[in-house]
């Protein structure tokens, strides 16, 4: 018994404990003076963050809102692109490429864009969150949509399924999976398309904090405002991922990969 | 007369036509390329001339056009700083990918205790991370390679650990029974079974590699396309700034292509 729970356990404990181990090293190299200035000691970073939360929350706020903000809209264009596409295939190969372009336009050009059009502005930077994430969504949505086999679409129509039937009971299960891959993969993507707004002009954000903190060499602030980018998106990550968990259960495991 | 045909030969006329798919990947991508590249200027000429759109807001395609061939020569230079600062930073991710992915494969523990780290570290944009980076590497080309080099490792490390172990057991024992040790096993047959895991995963980092490069550059001002850009938007420069846009665009969008026609090239010879 306490066999089968150690081995339950471990695919925890090693990392956690590997964690644990590194973080104690950096601690003690940073203690013993054998780091670069601009390495500060973990206990550091960590009291940085406590002490000074009321900067980081103020900064936090408008990147988490612009960025979740992005990547519904996103979501939503996405989703009906590909459902367009879905019904009027002869439109998929001029969508594709042209996503497949668009997506190619380096983020980092197309700040300044939007900036010259839209202005230093939130709408700036919820597109650019929105353009980051929206190939990404695109592809896999229409993946997903044409996942159902020939012959499952066949048993349909041979058993006179309407297509609203068959797109609620056979189309739209098989294409989730696909759809959640997507949103993985998008919602980290949506904060940098955020962050990289703020690079380029905001008043307020995490952006904003770090890239200041940068030019003024403020090394405990830019690892702080690092750590919190990261967790907002580790954190859009993990709540798209048990949204997946909780939509999913039930199905075997390695549907969509 | 119809003997070839029977054999089950496809008739010559057909067979003249007849590209490989990396070549037919390859124009198909191109060509898309130049295709939307052409309808975007001609519709962006349309649209100045209907709505009189001021040159400060939206330079024409002439005038993007000749900046793009008064500044033939800077911009070529950034494109090829940019590009080489991506290909050694995609160079050193994967020399150090298959060292640590070969580490991996050989201790079982060390696989155990680091690859849920990486799996997690992989969902974090970790371009957010570049500033940070800048501040302890320092600026200019050597740090441009780290940046690369540290932003497409998680990808790239986590796609060869993949092909390393793509082996079927039966071979491994096959290697096992012919007396082959670790090295002759990693050397024979790991090593030729990861390569196209190893291209896949340059794919999959390839169009985020040359967005690292020109971030890099962005946030340190080292002379590549990013740089260059972020120079043009300052000096209002929009004409320059649009033609850096274009060539920007095209680069990534073709290294893209470039990293889809080897990795198919590499799958094919594989299977």
């Amino acid at each position: 018994m306490s066999r089968l729970s150690w081995q339950a356990a471990a695919p925890w404990v090693l990392p956690s404990a590997t964690l644990a181990v590194l973080l104690a090293l950096w601690q003690s190299a940073a203690s013993a003076g054998m780091l670069p200035a601009t390495v500060p000691a973990p206990t550091a970073i960590a009291v940085e963050l406590v002490t000074n939360r009321a900067i980081y929350w103020y900064h936090l706020v408008p990147t988490a809102l612009t960025a979740i903000s992005g990547y519904l809209l996103a979501i939503g264009i996405a989703l009906a692109a590909a459902l367009t596409v879905h019904h009027v295939r002869s439109l998929e190969l001029a969508v594709l490429s042209l996503g497949s372009c668009i997506d190619s336009i380096p983020i980092i050009a197309l700040a300044p864009v939007l900036t010259i059009w839209m202005g230093v502005a939130l709408p700036t930077r919820i597109t650019l969150a929105m353009i980051i994430c929206l190939f990404p969504l695109l592809a896999t949505a229409l993946r997903g949509l044409h996942a159902p086999s020939d012959a499952a679409r066949a048993l349909f129509r041979v058993l006179a399924a309407s297509s609203w039937q068959q797109f609620r009971k056979l189309t739209f299960p098989a294409a989730l999976p696909y759809f959640f891959h997507g949103l993985k993969i998008a919602a980290p993507l949506a904060v940098l398309g955020t962050l990289v707004g703020e690079w380029t002009g905001a008043e307020q954000g995490l952006g904003v904090l770090m890239t200041g903190a940068m030019l003024n060499l403020e090394i405990l602030q830019l690892w702080g405002s690092v750590c919190v980018t990261c967790a907002l998106a580790s954190l859009l990550y993990g709540v798209v991922a048990l949204i997946e968990y909780f939509a999913l259960r039930g199905r075997p495991a390695g549907e969509a990969e | 007369m119809t003997a070839a045909v029977q054999a089950g030969h496809p008739p010559p006329s057909a067979s003249r036509l007849v590209l490989s798919a990396p070549l037919r990947l390859l124009l198909r991508r191109t060509g898309g390329l130049a295709l939307v590249l052409a309808l975007a200027l001609a519709l962006l000429q349309a649209a100045i001339t209907l709505f009189a759109i001021p040159p400060y807001l939206m330079p024409g395609p002439a005038a993007i056009l000749a900046a793009l061939a008064d500044n033939a020569g800077s911009i070529a230079h950034g494109t090829c700083f940019t590009i080489l600062c991506t290909l050694a930073g995609l160079a050193v991710s994967s020399v150090i990918s298959l060292a640590g992915a070969a580490l991996f494969v050989a201790l079982a523990p060390v696989r155990q205790a680091f690859m849920p780290l990486l799996l997690v570290l992989r969902t974090v944009p970790l371009i957010a991370v570049a500033p940070l980076l800048i501040e302890l590497l320092g600026r200019g080309a050597g740090n441009s390679i780290a940046i690369v080099a540290f932003l497409t490792f998680f990808q790239i490390m986590l796609a060869v650990e993949k092909g390393l172990r793509a082996p079927t057991t039966s071979r491994l024992e096959l290697m096992l029974v012919c007396g082959a040790g670790f090295w002759q096993t990693l050397w024979l047959l790991r090593l030729p079974s990861a390569l196209p895991f190893l291209f896949t995963g340059l794919r999959i980092a390839a169009s985020s590699a040359i967005l690292c490069a020109m971030f890099a550059e962005f946030l340190s001002g080292a002379p590549g396309l990013g740089e260059q850009i972020i120079d043009a938007f300052s000096t209002q420069d929009f004409a320059r700034m649009w033609a850096l846009v274009i060539v920007g665009t095209s680069v990534s969008y073709l290294f893209l292509t470039a990293t889809m026609v080897i990795e198919k090239i590499t799958a094919r010879e594989d299977g």
